[in-house]
């Protein structure tokens, strides 16, 4: 047996020989301090790694006029400044203001808006910021052939729907008029819209540099796309990562940042979640998403932006259609559902299911979206003796349950936790009630009529109060993202007025007043909370936030 | 030998052909409509303009056995398209994503295999000692823990614990990812990039090790009794030289096709492992690709895994004609 354990020393002597090389191959960590400075008062420089931005699954194209969700977003924003952006310094009192554009005006009934460009602004290429730049951008962004998920932003413009039609070959819109010499681009809207130039802050409506683009009109996100942004790509998106770099070019945004502190910053594209944090906590990466299940040991253990709020609501709506239960359709029924949602007990879901990492809401729309205003909703906080009180006026009205109610929600969201509270609230004031979880083509079920009590979550597109109330409760919303199919003239009356107010203040009075209508008398919708951050950072990152919108401003983010 | 290679590989092109068929019919079975889901389905009500013309883009509106002939064609002219999701064009996610797969697999089945068959040796040579059962069941406690709690394991102690307690840098692996993606020769890591494919190769290489372990410990005892070892042994030669040159050399052939077999099993295990420690190989970009309804993606990376697996099937038969000479590929012999 001597010549059979012969082969086990030079075995030992191969792993022993590959842990000395490992060893010695490697003294510089994989940047855990993330510093290529050694002065520790330098802010400036420096290589920031992210690793909560970009996850595999979410990600599409990086291409202004095709990102979908706020992952690739990160990146576009960051290479691309609009004509508006909002300064969101006070959080809860953001003010819109010029970014490419130096001013932007309505006429006085809000239905053609033109903005002026700043002077000599230039992409990171050189080529230069004109009005043209933007129409060509529209236009491009809004054709049928590209198949943007944003596409029916065109709609705003006149006539924009007809380059969305399928199957138009409608390139050019003639309400959108660019003035290169003038520097005016003026846009006619197809219906007044006071919003309009909060709207443009939307990635769909930045600029192009057009004769770059026209030569990978379809396939620009593949590229190193040039942008006007405060960085620029080094080098295309890989499936690993993507790398931006300072533009020297940039002018600065409206907060009065004028130059990015980074010398680098690399997004690392990831796969798992929980991954991500490991690798987060093991100095290898400067943020990370916190997963579900970990928010208490984030907040306690790092720096975490869960004390951001963030603009986006979760609510459940009631069926205003085929839902004689719970509708005004027979009866009305406005005490049952205040009932309800007096109710709900979004404290205990808070706790049990987020962690307390959510916001307690006070109305639909949330701190950050200009014209909000607090404590809106008289029965949208948990009262269970108001909540039965209610229920005895509305059964001494002549309101009978000859049913258990039905809750509808998604699967796969995580929302069967919030749904059996919800149906333990319920029970507490007389109400039996049976669930409905959908796989399948939920919301457009929804939308077509199959809401009873259903689940759902907005996240703003831009951040307006419209954004809310006319995309997800007016008559036009229908068949689209008001699930519930509420329908009210004198809901609508109030929206139409708001949008077409051009005084800033009376606008947001004009949608405070709808909002009040919507919950106060009518009750058509149930908000639960509100989202806030959800991502965490070293110890030596400046700057890093997540603002209500949730793109972060990366020329703010240094390295100590 | 060069007929028998000439018909293995256009059966494999058969097997190809059978596979693309199989994942169109799966796509269109899976629930929803793709345009739908494309148009943010999952997250909202999509706006039905747009839903359409996405449908019109990808030519999804298209009866079944249109876009399947365009695909096929597609296939065939080594266009596989762009993908639905971020327009990349396949044939470039294909040249990034497989490189990293097929060193992972091969580090894994090196590992597997050199382990596997030495412990299976070491088992046959101590049958029923100590060291015969404790390595077995070693090897096969850890086979039996899941891929993905193992690698957590891992990333915590040499990723977390280390960073949390100040362990050395020689100490330390890497979390997750590929790292500098340096490579020598194809497969050879540099010394940097060596530290990055050490954990997900191991913890690839523990799904099968124990299997390996076994099947090499019941053949070379089958082995072991045969006429020609007794022979051998008559003749006088060390049981060293017999091991060698003799048992372990027969005792080789079950083995070695269970590991090219088990390459399949690998590059199913290893979308777990890619996905866990974000190593960007083929496997977990078409899961990717599945969630998000991206049929061109799909198409094209399942046709490389299916490709990579048949001609490694290949190699294994092959390799029989010089494991054992009396196998030789003639004009009869199709295994």
């Amino acid at each position: 047996m001597i010549r059979t354990k012969r082969w086990r020393a030079p075995l030992a002597g191969v792993f022993a020989l590959a842990l000395l090389a490992s060893a010695c191959g490697d003294s510089k960590d994989d940047s855990s301090s993330g510093t290529e400075t050694t002065e520790a008062t330098a802010k400036s420089g420096g290589e920031f790694i992210d690793g909560a931005q970009l996850v595999a699954d979410n990600l599409t194209s990086y291409d202004p006029g095709l990102v979908q969700t706020l992952d690739e977003s990160q990146v576009t924003t960051a290479v691309y400044d609009g004509l508006t952006d909002f300064d969101f310094t006070d959080k809860v009192n953001p003010v819109l203001k010029g970014d490419g554009a130096e001013r932007f005006e309505p006429n006085a009934d809000a239905t053609v808006w033109t903005f002026t460009l700043k002077k000599d602004l230039e992409f990171s290429n050189g080529d230069p910021v004109l009005p043209s730049s933007y129409k060509f951008a529209w236009e491009r962004n809004a054709r049928a052939g590209f198949a943007s998920p944003y596409g029916y932003l065109i709609n705003f413009v006149k006539d924009g729907a007809s380059l969305q039609e399928e199957g138009s070959t409608v390139t050019t819109l003639d309400s959108i008029v660019a003035d290169d010499t003038a520097l005016t681009l003026t846009v006619t809207l197809e219906s007044a819209n006071a919003d309009f130039a909060a709207i443009v802050t939307h990635p769909f409506f930045g600029p192009l540099p057009q004769t770059l683009v026209e030569a990978n009109l379809d396939d620009w996100g593949t590229t190193a796309m040039v942008g006007n942004g405060p960085f620029k790509m080094a080098a295309a998106a890989n499936e690993t990562e993507v790398v931006l770099v300072p533009n020297d070019k940039w002018d600065g945004n409206v907060e009065g940042d004028t130059k990015p502190k980074l010398d680098k910053l690399t997004f690392k594209i990831q796969k798992d979640p929980e991954s991500a944090y490991t690798d987060f906590e093991s100095g290898n990466l400067m943020s990370a998403t916190i997963p579900s299940g970990k928010y208490s040991q984030a907040l306690a253990d790092h720096n975490n932006t869960v004390s951001s709020g963030t603009l986006g609501v979760y609510y459940f709506q009631f069926g205003f259609v085929n839902n004689p239960q719970l509708s005004d359709e027979v009866r009305d029924n406005s005490l049952l559902r205040k009932a309800i949602s007096t109710a709900i007990d979004r404290e205990q879901i808070n706790a049990k299911v987020y962690e307390n990492s959510r916001t307690l809401p006070t109305g639909v729309v949330m701190p950050g979206i200009p014209g909000y205003k607090a404590d809106l909703c008289e029965f949208c906080s948990f009262d269970l003796e108001k909540a039965k009180g209610l229920m005895e006026d509305w059964k001494a009205d002549g309101g009978t349950i000859d049913g258990p109610i039905t809750i509808n929600f998604n699967t796969g969201g995580g929302h069967e936790d919030v749904v059996s509270i919800v149906q333990e609230n319920l029970k507490a004031i007389g109400i039996e009630s049976t669930t409905d979880p959908i796989s399948e083509k939920y919301f457009g079920t929804m939308a077509d009529g199959g809401c009873r009590f259903c689940r759902a979550g907005w996240y703003a597109d831009y951040p307006t109060y419209g954004n809310f109330s006319y995309d997800l409760f007016s008559t036009d919303s229908v068949g689209g993202n008001n699930n519930g199919s509420f329908s009210d003239p004198k809901y609508d009356e109030l929206l139409a007025s708001a949008q077409a107010e051009t005084d800033d203040a009376k606008r947001a009075e004009l949608y405070q007043e709808a909002e009040s209508y919507l919950l106060n008398d009518k009750m058509a919708v149930v908000p639960f909370n509100w989202y806030t951050g959800d991502q965490v950072y070293a110890d030596n990152v400046t700057g890093y936030d997540q603002p209500p919108l949730g793109l972060i401003l990366w020329e703010k983010v240094g390295l100590k | 030998m060069l007929a028998f290679t000439v018909r293995r590989l256009f059966s494999l092109l058969v097997v190809i052909w059978g596979a693309v068929t199989l994942v169109f019919y799966l796509y269109y079975a899976l629930p929803g409509d793709p345009a739908e889901i494309m148009a943010g389905g999952n997250n909202r009500n999509p706006d039905p303009a747009v839903v359409a013309n996405i449908g019109a883009k990808y030519g999804l509106d298209d009866p079944i056995i249109v876009q399947y002939g365009r695909y096929m064609w597609g296939v065939v002219t080594w266009d596989f398209g762009e993908s639905f999701k971020d327009g990349k064009p396949v044939t470039d996610i294909i040249a990034e994503r497989t490189p990293a797969s097929l060193r992972l697999a091969t580090w894994a089945m090196a590992l597997e295999a050199s382990l596997g068959i030495f412990l299976g040796v070491l088992s046959a040579k101590r049958k029923g000692s100590l060291a015969d059962s404790a390595t077995t069941i070693g090897a096969a406690v850890v086979s039996a823990v899941p891929v993905f709690v193992l690698a957590f394991l891992f990333q915590q102690v040499t990723g977390v614990y280390a960073n949390t307690h100040d362990w050395p840098s020689w100490a330390r692996l890497p979390v997750q990812g590929i790292g500098p993606n340096q490579w020598y020769l194809f497969v050879v890591p540099s010394v940097e990039q060596f530290r990055y494919l050490i954990q997900p190769a191991i913890v690839l290489a523990t799904v099968s090790t124990v299997v390996v372990a076994r099947l090499q410990r019941t053949t070379m005892l089958e082995t072991q009794k045969s006429d020609f070892v007794r022979t051998a042994r008559a003749k006088g030669l060390s049981e060293g030289q017999i091991t060698r040159r003799h048992t372990l050399r027969n005792a080789l052939i079950p083995v070695v096709t269970f590991i090219g077999i088990d390459f399949g099993t690998l590059i199913t295990a290893a979308i777990l492992t890619e996905t866990v420690f974000n190593w960007p190989g083929l496997g977990s970009r078409l899961v990717t690709a599945l969630d998000g309804r991206d049929l061109p993606v799909l198409v094209g990376l399942t046709t490389v895994v299916v490709l990579i697996y048949g001609l490694v099937n290949l190699a294994v038969d092959l390799s029989y004609g010089w494991l054992d000479p009396r196998v030789r590929q003639s004009s009869r012999g199709a295994s």
